[in-house]
């Protein structure tokens, strides 16, 4: 085969910029995709079909709950063959009261994201789906019961500093915090470079992703749940 | 080209919002296709045969082995790529589980590591019933009726294998259509939203695929994830009988440090047409569409020339692949009178402009 260098350590293989020359040119957009996502909290939420077909966000312990989704998960093929499958925390994970679940720590060194700009000095992020240093989690949609809920100011300016890594690329989503599974997503905004930023909504109560690609490999998808006041 | 979208915005929106709407389309930046990232570390060898096997006392239940070997097949049938074929072998060292809920990060339905490719990976599943704080996880295959929110365990699987040939996560936003580009989103979907059950790595993935361990034959097409270049040349060879000369354009993929493996490899099997018009003239007028050559990359063609004429080969870019076309440079001909006497083939650079 030819001649082509081969990536090492954590290679990149794009070609060029992923922006086309527009792409700086974000900033009404991200103001009419705010509107866009309290138009669509307010609607999913009210509307027939608002329901979501997801699976839900429930604490530990907590049967499924949506208009959708049953209220306790079907019986599984395993508990035709084998006594009371376990719908909570499984034999081998003791009790933990506080409602954490254990599970391995993210790796050593994994960056950290806080949001800025809301109410509160600082929020912390949320880590879902990740990749680094040669290991990858994946994660459904973090619903909002899932989340720490935090107020920002109505059309405030957020944003999100990471702490360990340099951002290379980011994007925004947001769903109605009443849409446990994401599938109302708006997109609210992308960008290159390290500066995260992205107004407010108006109003409203949502769940905001942050998806970033790391300069030198690896990325993470950050959530908040924020009501706006 | 990725577009941001707002889906399933209801007739509220429409009454009230749809101005915001369209000012959202029509301002927020285009995204072009880009392969899927990498994830990093080493890649498997071309093709290599990477078996898996069940990790002890964390072996996953039945139908979750089938789904996983399932994976493994879609893996290999949608590679596109000299990528490595998976396949269950019980004396392997790489590992697969049904875990206990240290083994993977808070949150997540399943991981993956190919720290140790080019040796080995593991890959770990969480037990269905598992409660998270984001709710209960249910794998779709391990209920007779599939309930709604569950998880395809075939998707889960091909996905994380996915991250054991070396793709990262896809970058950008995970609502719209674009989602199906890549089956490596960052965001796992569940029945019945779209996207729940793709059983087929996305064409971003492909894109990477083939930059990573190259293509299966010259023949094969490229992914429509992104753009790949090519260089096409063209030469003529001595006079033959009655002023026929034999005609040479050769066709590849440009040098490109950026492209991993696809950089110069010949391509083969395309439509590339000669081109001929007179000296002075601007219109170019078809000859015929040049036959597959005997070597690899190369078409040829025979064809009398009669007067003076400019020559040309052209490989117009084709719609079902991510090659972009190419155009030769132009060889000047003269009749010749060295019939016979001109046995060895030369090219005429001197004549090309």
């Amino acid at each position: 085969m030819t001649a082509g260098p081969r990536p090492s350590g954590r290679p990149r293989l794009a070609e060029g910029r992923r922006w086309l020359p527009a792409g700086r040119r974000w900033l009404p957009a991200l103001a009419a995709g705010a509107v866009t996502i309290v138009i669509a909290a307010g609607c999913v939420g009210a509307g027939p079909s608002g329901g979501s077909p997801a699976v839900t966000a429930a604490r530990p312990s907590t049967p499924i709950a949506t208009p959708s989704a049953p209220v306790t998960p079907p019986a599984s093929i395993e508990a035709t063959a084998a006594p009371a499958p376990s719908l909570t925390r499984p034999p081998s994970a003791p009790p933990d009261p506080s409602g954490v679940v254990p599970t391995a720590a993210t790796p050593a060194g994994f960056p950290r994201a806080v949001l800025v700009g809301g109410t509160d000095a600082e929020v912390p992020a949320t880590l879902g789906s990740y990749t680094w240093d040669g290991t990858a989690s994946d994660t459904p949609w973090l619903p909002a019961g899932a989340l720490p809920t935090s107020e920002v100011e109505a059309g405030a300016a957020l944003g999100v500093r990471v702490d360990g890594a340099v951002v290379d690329a980011w994007a925004v989503d947001a769903a109605p915090a009443a849409d446990p599974g994401g599938v109302d997503l708006a997109a609210v905004g992308e960008g290159t470079g390290p500066a995260i930023s992205f107004p407010a909504p108006t109003a409203g109560d949502v769940v905001i992703l942050v998806h970033a690609t790391f300069v030198d490999g690896g990325d993470a998808a950050w959530y908040w749940h924020i009501v706006v006041r | 080209m990725r577009r941001h979208v707002f889906p399933r915005l209801g007739p509220l929106v429409a009454a009230i919002g749809l101005s915001a709407v369209l000012a959202v389309a029509a301002a927020v930046p285009v995204l072009a296709l880009t392969p899927t990232p990498v994830l990093g570390g080493t890649p498997w060898g071309q093709d290599q045969r990477v078996g898996y096997h069940w990790r002890t006392a964390q072996v996953p239940p039945a139908w979750l082995q089938v789904a996983i070997n399932a994976a493994a097949a879609d893996s290999n049938a949608a590679r596109a790529s000299r990528a490595a074929m998976l396949a269950y072998d019980a004396a392997a060292p790489s590992l697969i589980s049904y875990d206990a809920p240290t083994r993977c990060a808070a949150n997540a339905l399943a991981c993956a590591d190919r720290s140790g490719a080019p040796s080995s990976f593991t890959v770990a599943y969480q037990r269905n019933g598992y409660a998270f704080d984001w709710g209960t996880l249910m794998w779709c295959q391990a209920y007779t009726t599939r309930p709604s929110g569950c998880f395809d365990a075939e998707t889960a699987g091909l996905h994380e294998l996915g991250h054991v040939q070396d793709l990262g996560h896809y970058p950008g936003s995970v609502a719209g259509a674009a989602y199906l580009d890549s089956i490596m989103q960052p965001v796992s979907r569940q029945y019945p939203a779209t996207g729940w059950n793709l059983h087929v790595y996305g064409r971003c993935d492909v894109a990477l695929l083939q930059r990573l361990y190259d293509m299966q034959t010259w023949s094969a097409p490229y992914s429509t994830c992104g753009s790949v270049a090519t260089a096409l040349t063209l030469a003529a060879g001595a006079a033959g009988t009655g002023g026929s000369r034999t005609f040479t354009a050769t066709l590849k993929v440009a040098t490109n440090s950026t492209i991993g493996k696809l950089s110069d490899n010949p391509v083969t099997g395309r439509v590339v047409a000669l081109q001929r018009r007179a000296s002075g003239s601007t219109t170019w007028s078809a000859v015929t569409t040049m036959a597959t050559g005997p070597v690899s990359g190369t078409y040829v063609s025979t064809v009398a020339v009669t007067s003076k004429t400019e020559w040309r080969a052209v490989f117009a870019t084709p719609a079902s692949e991510g090659l972009i076309g190419s155009t030769s440079a132009t060889l000047s001909l003269s009749p010749t009178a060295c019939v016979g006497a001109c046995a060895s083939t030369r090219q005429l650079a001197a004549g090309s402009r």
